[in-house]
């Protein structure tokens, strides 16, 4: 059976589904509990499944019925619909799009026994173009990447043991190895890499939607797609970029009248924007709406406690803080945009499990921007390492800003973890590391210090010494029940030790 | 005389190779349906020798328009064409009043073969 004179009538009519299924999703936006657009999407799918089938499209057909399977769940009520897995569903959804449209570009052999010469001859053909891309399994990556991490801790060691032995060879043979092995690691963690936009091209329709059920009017803008990232950290702000955006349009951007009554274009404007800085990307959203009506925050963060009497204005950085507070909202009334989803504490939570910091600028009557700065690569970080008693300690290179020695503010010498002190013209906050991880204490005249920066605020560690810096590959850990860690992970050094990962965000 | 058919799938793509497999076997289609409920008045409109019939299509499913078609006709002839993953619905199907079933994707002489028993 000659499949090739399908191929348009596939791709026009899987298109439409696609545009199905993408409503039935946006309605359920709305309406969760929806049954007609559950199952106007349920049938959307089974369509596609089906005429993917047909033509002999295994991709599409898989991922049809994964989809399908996901849909026939809610169909039936055996599960309840989640912000969160919405979100699924509608990536899911897009990936799906991308199948058909990547289907038709690439002729496959058509279904078991329909095949004929000339689709032989087509696939044949295509081989080349098909080798292009190879799909792998991401924990295959990760394998890879840990391989990579073992064979950094490996040369380290070597490294250590060739200073003994000496001679040209070997040491040429060593740099030269160790060159292969940078490469081989850039290349492993490129292979992990893919444009922001992956996830984020869903984004403009849910502002687009949740502007509409707002009844306000905002341009989006989408800047810096092809900037890209480490799958799994994108994965992971996915939903925390998504709740910016609901509370800029919830909160920050203000109704039509509003606006024009305060001389500014009725339309909002609304930017989610992707950027690389040195070793970082910068996630940012931004509105030109109302800005965070900081008297209001202050009232209730004094009510709850989470600032003193004596604390009358707020800075962007204490704001944050505020805001970040586990619980802490400041919506009047718990609107169903922003109400039902994750609060800027689960969102400030999720930035800094990947290693990220979250920084707040607002100003009143102007906008919002709140910038996400995350860690290219979860796997590897560039650390300072320290020596805190007898142990290592690694401070991700994300935070640091200066090594510095000065002289303990008097209150560490009564053996407190910290206390504040007064650095050039700002207030600084002083962590005692050596209390702080139940190492004796230990007080001179002039300690060294590294001065670092986290969700916005300046503090400085003091050490015993530093032994260097190096790239450590991060193996991560579940921190304590009901707690906190003041560790982010651990590694292996280059001589074998064991080091860990200083969370630098929770000591501030 | 050749057998006269009705195609009913909500895909168009669907109902088009469906209608293809069987011309080039000999058979007139005499009508499509994109909805069980357009299945049902078809039927009794047009009065096929045979219907093929999806199951999922919106406003009414395809098994209850078999129910209501063999109520109106216990003679008729249907044959369920659905997509793989709904082979738990054939029970349902014969229940209804389906004589064969045919999981897509097609095989052109597999549906044949399902067509020709059933007009037999």
């Amino acid at each position: 059976m000659d499949l090739s004179k399908y191929v348009d009538l596939f791709l026009s009519e899987g298109r439409e589904h696609v545009a199905e299924l993408s409503g039935a999703l946006a309605e359920l936006e709305s309406a969760p509990a929806s049954a007609d657009a559950i199952g106007a999407a349920f049938r959307a799918v089974h369509s596609i499944k089906g005429m993917a089938a047909a033509m002999g499209y295994a991709a599409v057909t898989e991922r049809a019925d994964a989809l399908e399977s996901a849909l026939d769940i809610l169909r039936r009520g055996d599960e309840q619909l989640t912000p969160s897995s919405l979100g699924d569903l509608i990536d899911e959804a897009d990936t799906l799009a991308r199948e058909i449209e990547l289907a038709v570009t690439v002729p496959a052999a058509g279904p078991a026994g329909a095949a004929d010469t000339s689709a032989a001859d087509a696939s044949a053909s295509s081989t080349r173009k098909r080798a292009a891309h190879v799909r792998i399994r991401a924990s295959r990556l990760d394998s890879l990447m840990n391989l990579v991490g073992e064979l950094e801790i490996a040369r380290g060691q070597l490294e250590r043991e060739l200073r003994n032995v000496g001679g040209d060879a070997v040491s040429s043979a060593f740099a030269s190895t160790s060159r292969l092995l940078s490469e081989l690691r850039e290349q492993v963690i490129g292979a992990r890499m893919v444009p922001v936009g992956d996830v984020f091209e869903r984004f403009p329709r849910l502002v687009r939607e949740t502007a509409r059920s707002l009844g306000k009017e905002v341009d989006f803008t989408l800047d810096g797609a092809e900037i890209e990232m480490d799958r799994s950290i994108l994965d992971r702000i996915g939903d925390p970029v998504m709740h910016l955006l609901r509370n800029a349009l919830d909160h920050g951007i203000e109704s039509a009248e509003e606006r024009a009554s305060n001389g500014k274009s009725a339309r909002g404007r609304l930017t989610l924007s992707a950027q690389r800085e040195a070793g970082y990307v910068l996630i940012r959203v931004a509105d030109d709406g109302s800005g965070i009506d900081r008297d209001s925050v202050l009232a209730r963060a004094r009510q709850a406690g989470i600032v003193g009497r004596e604390t009358d204005s707020l800075d962007d950085v204490t704001l944050l803080r505020v805001l970040a507070h586990p619980g802490f909202s400041t919506a009047a009334s718990v609107t169903n945009i922003s109400g039902r989803g994750v609060g800027l504490d689960v969102v400030d939570a999720a930035v800094r499990l990947l290693g990220g910091t979250i920084e707040i600028k607002t100003v009143a009557r102007r906008g919002t921007a709140i910038t996400l700065r995350l860690p290219l690569s979860v796997a590897i970080v560039r650390a300072l390492i320290a020596r805190v008693g007898e142990e290592l300690f690694a401070i991700p290179f994300t935070h640091v800003v200066e090594t510095l020695h000065l002289t303990p503010p008097p209150a560490t010498f009564g053996g407190a973890e910290w206390t504040e002190t007064n650095i050039g013209d700002s207030i600084v906050r002083v962590v005692m590391l050596r209390v702080l991880f139940g190492v004796e204490p230990c007080v001179t005249e002039r300690m060294p210090g590294v001065s670092v920066l986290a969700r916005g605020r300046r503090a400085a560690l003091i050490v015993d010494d530093f032994v260097g810096q190096q790239d450590v590959v991060v193996k991560r850990f579940d921190p304590p029940r009901g707690g906190s860690s003041m560790f982010a992970g651990a590694t292996v050094l280059g001589d074998g030790s064991p080091a860990l990962i200083v969370d630098v965000n929770s000591l501030i | 005389m050749s057998h006269t058919v009705l195609v009913c799938d909500d895909a168009v793509f669907m109902r088009t190779m469906l209608s293809d497999i069987l011309q080039q076997a000999g058979f007139t289609i005499v009508g499509e349906a994109d909805t069980g409920t357009k299945a049902v008045a078809k039927y009794k409109e047009l009065r096929p020798d045979l219907v093929t019939m999806d199951i999922v299509m919106p406003d009414m499913g395809g098994i209850d328009a078999v129910r209501e078609i063999t109520a109106f006709d216990p003679a008729a002839r249907v044959v369920m064409c659905s997509a793989m993953g709904q082979q738990a619905l054939v029970v349902d199907a014969i229940q209804a009043g389906a004589k064969d079933f045919v999981v897509k994707p097609f095989q052109p002489s597999r549906v044949l073969e399902a067509v020709q028993r059933v007009l037999g």
